[in-house]
């Protein structure tokens, strides 16, 4: 069995890889990432049977590791274990043999009852997608918040009066959130998480980590070979990709 | 001793008292159909009298504090009848002539009295009143205002638990691998926690105990976060008894780590560094991290807002917290009056 550390403190990485060294003798620790990205990186390399995922990394947060994962592995994902210092994603609510979470300072005791789970046959990567799914859901409904009509988007040094059902979709970047209509591109300041709680649920829809559509704006939903599912828009000549995570709702009928 | 600021309302008090005189001036006038001149002047001067004896004496011998219900009654029975007198032999130097015509000498002098008696409680019961309420506003608002402050610090006294639990985990793991480093993060958590707890429960604290406090928290980060997290902490002699609400700047380098530097994939430095600048004292807190807006660790701004209210409730618009976006981190700068 092998497995790849995500923690960026370092002594709390060395840490678990002593403790799983000692409890576990047969689980090799193929690799030790400190962010998010160096994470993903090496868990696609190593291909491991086990990730041990910090849940608050530079980078990219041991959440949106997963979800990436789930995406780009897809059957070949490994059992997730999210270490946490605090559960402020209430992760104890959910199932413990879709994926487990360790509380930190993780002890030998709660660590052996995960190796035991581990050992049976590995969750798969809908148990995963299900679960994460769970967690983020519970997160949005957290805190409720004003619900948004008009988007006002900056296009040079003009502010852009959008009203929401003018747009097509919203899609991440680096530090503005892109919002795209019919016939142009604006940029927004709002995270895509907080924007997702502030839109109809009814009309918009999140569907990968950085992408939120219009379903109105959706034409179909195609589904490749590999299974991945991407969608064809009414209005705009480029596809956009499905997460997993978010693949069900554009399921047959 | 009565300071000048006990008489701040006495201009104010003196124009209530002229209009007044000048209504019951009016009202006599209108009662007797005529003399307005000579009913105003005598008006003006009883009623002038009496204010400024009963007001005068009442602020010299006792200053801000209110008298007792007895010792106020006995200035204002004083007050009136001195003032009355007073106030009427002025008057008849002015005009000449005594109240209500020479004829009536007599009548008027009691129809006077009786007035004078009567306005003049009026009076005094009016302005003892509105001391009494203003004084009233003033506790009510000392008393919100402490409470307002004390909720901001026991919301400062919040450790964060992502902070407690991560330190404390790395703590069982130096324990066990290497105890001596261990012993010298536990020495450094200790400082941090006594001190917020310790800020919690007081008004004041020192520049000095708030660069301790700091490093106690700073070093912590330092050993957990590894190479990391690098800082400076610069604090000149002189300034380090200067007084301050404790734990103001905490939330400053807190958010300078959490949001600047902990989610920056190769981490960086902050900086803290105090000064006398300008008859000011000037604190900043300077990271290289993502800057503002960059990171995904949502900010909600509250710690700001805190520190910006505590600055405000002690220092007014003399204190300010300014926050700036460089093009390679965030500089918070905080000016307090030295």
């Amino acid at each position: 069995m092998r497995a790849v550390i995500a923690e960026d403190e370092p002594l709390l990485a060395q840490q678990l890889k002593t403790l799983l060294g000692r409890a576990w003798p047969e689980l090799s620790v193929v690799a030790m990432a400190g962010n998010g990205p160096a994470a993903l990186e090496a868990i696609e390399r190593e291909q491991p049977d086990v990730a041990f995922l910090d849940i608050r990394m530079p980078g990219m947060s041991g959440l949106e590791l997963a979800e990436e994962l789930a995406d780009r592995l897809g059957e070949r994902v490994p059992a997730i274990v999210f270490v946490t210092a605090y559960d402020e994603f209430a992760l104890k609510a959910f199932d413990l043999a879709a994926v487990d979470y360790l509380l930190k300072p993780v002890t030998e005791e709660r660590l052996t009852r995960c190796i035991e789970r581990l050992k049976q046959k590995p969750p798969g990567v809908d148990a995963l997608v299900l679960q994460l799914r769970q967690v983020l859901k519970a997160e949005a409904s957290k805190n409720p918040v004003e619900p948004l009509r008009i988007l006002r988007a900056g296009i040079g040094d003009t502010v852009k009066m959008i009203p929401i059902e003018e747009v097509c979709y919203f899609q991440a970047s680096d530090k503005y959130t892109g919002v795209v209509t019919r016939d142009g591109e604006a940029l927004i300041r709002i995270p895509l998480k907080e924007l997702l709680a502030q839109l109809p649920p009814e009309r918009f829809a999140q569907i990968h980590r950085g992408t939120i559509v219009n379903l109105g704006e959706v034409a179909a939903a195609v589904r490749d070979d590999a299974g991945r599912v991407s969608l064809k828009l009414r209005n705009r000549k480029e596809t956009l990709p499905v997460s997993r995570l978010y693949a069900d709702q554009f399921r047959q009928m | 001793m009565p300071t000048a600021a006990d008489f701040a309302t006495l201009p104010r008090n003196l124009a209530i008292v002229v209009i007044f005189n000048t209504a019951i001036a009016l009202g006599i006038t209108l009662a007797r159909s005529g003399g307005f001149v000579v009913a105003l002047v005598y008006s003006q001067c009883i009623g002038m009298s009496i204010f400024l004896l009963i007001d005068g004496t009442r602020r010299l011998i006792w200053g801000p504090a209110i008298p007792s219900a007895l010792a106020t009654l006995s200035l204002s029975a004083a007050g009136i009848f001195v003032g009355f007198i007073a106030g009427s032999t002025i008057a008849y130097a002015l005009v000449g002539l005594p109240y209500g015509g020479a004829g009536e000498r007599h009548t008027g002098m009691l129809t006077g009295i009786a007035i004078t008696a009567f306005a003049g409680t009026a009076g005094t019961w009016y302005f003892l009143n509105r001391e009494r309420v203003a004084r009233l506003r003033l506790q009510a608002e000392t008393v919100e205002r402490g409470a307002a402050e004390a909720r901001l610090k026991l919301l400062q006294a919040q450790i964060e638990p992502h902070f407690l639990f991560n330190t404390l985990a790395n703590l069982h793991m130096l324990i066990a691998s290497d105890p001596a480093r261990a012993q010298k993060m536990l020495e450094h958590l200790n400082d941090y926690l006594r001190a917020t707890l310790d800020a919690a429960r007081r008004d004041t604290g020192t520049l000095g105990e708030e660069f301790a406090l700091l490093r106690g928290y700073l070093e912590v980060l330092a050993i957990r976060m590894g190479p990391r997290l690098a800082f400076t902490l610069t604090l000149p002699e002189e300034l380090s008894r200067f007084a301050l609400p404790p734990m103001l700047l905490q939330p400053l380098v807190e958010n300078a780590v959490k949001h600047g530097l902990e989610p920056k994939i190769d981490g960086g430095r902050v900086a803290v560094s105090a000064e006398r600048a300008g008859g000011k004292i000037v604190v900043r807190i300077s990271d290289s991290g993502l800057g503002l807006g960059n990171s995904s660790t949502k900010g909600t701004g509250v710690g700001l807002a805190h520190v910006r209210a505590r600055i405000a409730a002690t220092y007014g618009a003399k204190g300010s917290v300014k926050i700036e976006n460089r093009s390679d981190g965030v500089t918070a700068t905080v000016t307090l009056p030295a």
